[in-house]
């Protein structure tokens, strides 16, 4: 699997409802030790819908701390993406993704507490 | 402890591609995940740089692949294929990716290769070294 299907996928929840297309990923690097590299990058979870502009912009992030203006814009969109956790994929297939869990489980972005 | 946090499509794509001497190499064009594993994880197992990587990230998987399998079939390296950079040979991912790598091993030089015995050497003179 590339990183490129996923970021040219939808996800839908395990009753077909659409959340979006993968606007990005988040990798942590706690993985196995790989030689010459250092700990392995483990895919985390899929940053899913809204804020698309602001994803690619670099503010799909919390901690935008101003102007005021653009907080207020990128805080509004980023309510709208969800983190959906890899844990919580049940499958993919084309270019769907399928969750195991329904759409009133995945946490909004900025309530999914990460850093 | 938490280990860093990276955003690929922010923080990797199309990052410039650096090799151990400091010469520029390419650009990531896509990233390679591993099968999952007994538990489920998938972790980052390549980074893909040179003809084919680019095209297939862009939808079009046929002219990628035939692009890629055309490289590593006229421009051979020491590597099975040039376009594939394992991650135990990236270095350093910041502002940009530093591969423990020659820049001749990775596919992005392979049409400056081409030029290189092609065109170049046929040059009167081309034996000589660039003088500084």
């Amino acid at each position: 699997m590339r990183l490129g299907e996923l970021l040219r996928s939808s996800v839908v929840d395990r009753d077909g409802e659409a959340l979006g297309g993968v606007e990005d990923v988040r990798l942590v690097q706690d993985g196995p030790y790989v030689e010459g590299f250092g700990n392995a990058l483990r895919l985390d979870g899929l940053i899913v819908g809204g804020g698309g502009l602001a994803a690619r912009l670099g503010y799909h992030r919390h901690g935008v701390r101003g102007p005021a203006l653009l907080r207020w814009v990128f805080s509004a969109l980023e309510r709208r993406a969800r983190y959906v956790r890899w844990s919580d994929v049940e499958r993919c297939e084309d270019d769907t993704i399928v969750l195991k869990v329904s759409v009133a489980q995945i946490a909004r972005l900025a309530d999914a507490g990460l850093d | 402890m938490a280990g860093r946090v990276l955003h690929p499509a922010l923080a990797l794509l199309d990052r410039q591609l650096v090799d151990r001497e400091g010469r520029l190499c390419g650009k990531v064009d896509d990233v390679e995940l591993t099968e999952p594993d007994a538990a489920g994880q998938r972790y980052v197992a390549a980074i893909l740089s040179g003809p084919g990587a680019l095209a297939t990230r862009l939808g079009h998987p046929k002219l990628g692949g035939w692009l890629r399998r055309q490289v590593a079939f006229d421009f051979p390296t020491d590597r099975d294929d040039p376009v594939r950079i394992p991650i135990a040979h990236v270095a350093d991912i910041g502002n940009h990716v530093t591969l423990s790598l020659d820049a001749s091993e990775v596919a992005t030089a392979a049409g400056e290769r081409w030029v290189r015995d092609h065109i170049i050497s046929h040059i009167p003179g081309s034996a000589h070294d660039a003088a500084g």
